[in-house]
């Protein structure tokens, strides 16, 4: 490494230390600010110590190699010395008595035939039973990998992998259900020692965890790449990503912390809290429960439909983007979706749909623009059955394959939050035209009229009624659905959050 | 003695986003890395090991590890970057090795 990795490291054990001067703050700041390799750094150095702590913390017994003496640098010496040649003649005629002795009980565990006692041997305590799953579930053990079974009971040292398009939810000690999304690796650990706490690792991916109350000094711990959360008895959700942590907590309290240790932050019900990187992010109040997408997956009939979307695949992002922000997704399709089914929601979402399909008349039907939930319209033919903008496709909201600039007119938005990125190039972008007391959030840079994102904030003058919850219209444009941007996925994620803060509790 | 606690806010906002974002590009190196770091652990001798492990143990301080220890913390803090450091160099060979096989 070089001598600049050698003061990067210096000073990224400083600040895990906690003795980092300001002027060394500042310098470390600057670097990171302006070189990407000094990024890429300080990214393995935090997630080694994130695997460190989790190793020592969570699973102190199972997860350490055995003991041994070797050096990690390698021997600058090409040979033994002459002087310590005898003793490792001594040494080499002791290993190979001990490998012999293992060989023989290995025989003796063979003939004898006691399988459960080589298993024991390689397996950690039981520690939680799957309970149910869908979809097609990986299980990493001690020794294998193999398809994950209804029933079968998961020990310390187990992975749970969930791909796209499942999920599965464990038990663990009777009092803990925890539920793993798709796209979610979750790791387990702890011993039989009741003095010891539980925990989890998710290393990527989303939880919901429902927790009754631990025994004292057992809290459960679950571990994310860069933070930690101490559950005493609550019910909530997590989403780790590469140095993002979200938590949503539905009931009770959870202290949340950096995974570079730092102080807990407390996480009362109603509120969710982030780790970005090394920061904790204070805790805001915010709606919990599961978001609904409403879907239209009927099949296209012509070359330029198929084109216009790749609906399947949106949805699949959408989920994803939501779940990366701790909030449950449930995915319906706009045919089977029920007035009910809009109760108690923190959010419901109107994906990308296909025409002529009774896609408007199912959302009128359930009453969507009445709903006191608030909406985000990703769908231009949607916006009429909102109140959010005028019938006319073309006048009142169109999906032209014209490039144009964005412009974000209120940059203190929290909806024009990381805009800046998005306004600086060239793209194609669906719009609409809102009316009322609508808030202009990113207009297209020509037509300032014409609006890539907008919204309306309850109570104010839609076209029609007064807005009964806060709603967002950020038409997704056909033409790039199958590969938004970044930016796109920033101004989507924004508007998530800026739906399920509840109004009236700042 | 330069000290600032634990407060760890130090990073400004745009260092933060960069380092989220651009960390996105590297899920598919977490397992090789976690793979990567049992290996290297097993090399650590057990001085190291034991070092690791009373400094990682939950609610347990630096200072009250460096008092069971015998040592001073500055002493501890010391080791244990030089372990870290360790750790990185050995888990960077072994992912360069991994690709190898």
């Amino acid at each position: 490494m070089t001598w600049e990795s050698s003061e990067l490291l210096e000073l990224f054990g400083a600040l895990l230390n906690g003795t980092l001067t300001p002027e060394e703050q500042a310098r470390l700041d600057r670097l990171l600010r302006e070189q990407e390799k000094a990024r890429a750094l300080y990214r393995r150095y935090i997630n080694l110590h994130a695997a460190l702590r989790f190793y020592h913390t969570a699973a102190p017994a199972a997860n350490l190699p055995p003991a041994e003496s070797r050096r990690l640098e390698p021997q600058r010496a090409s040979g033994p010395q002459p002087r310590h040649r005898a003793k490792l003649r001594i040494r080499r005629l002791l290993a190979l008595t001990a490998g012999m002795l293992v060989l023989i009980g290995l025989s003796w565990i063979w003939v004898g035939g006691q399988r459960t006692f080589t298993l024991d041997l390689f397996e950690g305590p039981v520690i939680g039973t799957l309970s149910a799953m869908r979809g097609l579930v990986r299980m990493h053990g001690t020794r294998r990998e193999r398809r994950a079974e209804v029933g079968m009971e998961l020990h310390a040292q187990d992975t749970l992998i969930v791909p796209a398009d499942a999920s599965a939810v464990v038990t663990l000690d009777g009092t803990i259900r925890v539920e793993l999304g798709p796209e979610t690796t979750l790791a387990f650990s702890g011993t039989n020692n009741e003095a010891e706490a539980k925990s989890l690792y998710l290393k990527s991916g989303f939880l919901s965890v429902e927790a009754g109350p631990q025994p004292p000094g057992r809290p459960l711990y679950v571990f994310t790449p860069n933070a930690q959360a101490k559950v005493l008895g609550t019910k909530f959700t997590l989403a780790a990503a590469p140095q993002q942590t979200h938590l949503r907590v539905a009931e009770g309290t959870v202290a949340l912390r950096p995974g570079s240790a730092g102080p807990d932050v407390e996480v009362p019900a109603g509120f969710v809290a982030s780790v970005v990187g090394d920061v904790a992010m204070p805790p805001r109040p915010s709606r919990t429960g599961e978001v609904l997408l409403v879907e239209s997956l009927e099949k296209s009939h012509t070359p330029e439909q198929w084109r216009r979307f790749n609906r399947q695949l949106a949805n699949r992002f959408l989920s994803r983007h939501v779940r990366r922000l701790a909030l449950k997704v449930v995915i319906k399709d706009h045919r089977a979706v029920q007035a009910a089914d809009l109760a108690g929601r923190p959010l419901v979402i109107v994906s990308v749909a296909e025409e002529n399909v009774g896609f408007e008349d199912n959302l009128r039907w359930i009453g969507l623009a009445e709903a006191e939930t608030p909406v985000i319209c990703l769908e231009g033919i949607a916006f009429p059955v909102l109140g959010m903008t005028g019938p006319k496709q073309q006048q009142d909201f169109d999906w032209p394959n014209l490039v144009t600039r964005l412009r974000f007119p209120l940059p203190d938005h929290p909806l024009s939050r990381r805009g800046a990125e998005l306004s600086a190039g060239l793209a194609s972008f669906a719009w609409g035209r809102p009316q009322g007391e609508a808030l202009r959030i990113a207009v297209l840079n020509d037509h300032p009229d014409r609006a890539a994102l907008f919204a309306y904030e309850v109570g104010k003058q839609m076209i029609g009624r007064k807005v009964p919850a806060r709603r967002v219209g950020l038409p997704l444009n056909p033409a790039i659905i199958e590969k938004p941007s970044l930016e796109f996925w920033n101004l989507f994620e924004n508007a998530v959050n800026w739906c399920a803060e509840p109004i009236g509790k700042r | 003695m330069r000290s600032r606690g634990r407060d760890r806010h130090v990073f400004s906002p745009q260092v933060v986003e960069r380092i989220a974002e651009e960390g996105v590009a590297e899920v598919g190196r977490l397992d090789a890395e976690r793979k990567a770091l049992n290996d290297c652990l097993q090399k650590l001798c057990a001085s190291e090991r034991e070092l690791l492990q009373c400094c990682y143990a939950v609610g347990v301080t630096i200072k009250q590890a460096a008092q069971q220890m015998g040592r001073t913390p500055n002493s501890l803090y010391k080791l244990l970057n030089r372990i870290r450091e360790a750790l990185l160099r050995c888990i960077e060979t072994r992912l360069a090795e991994m690709e190898l096989e």
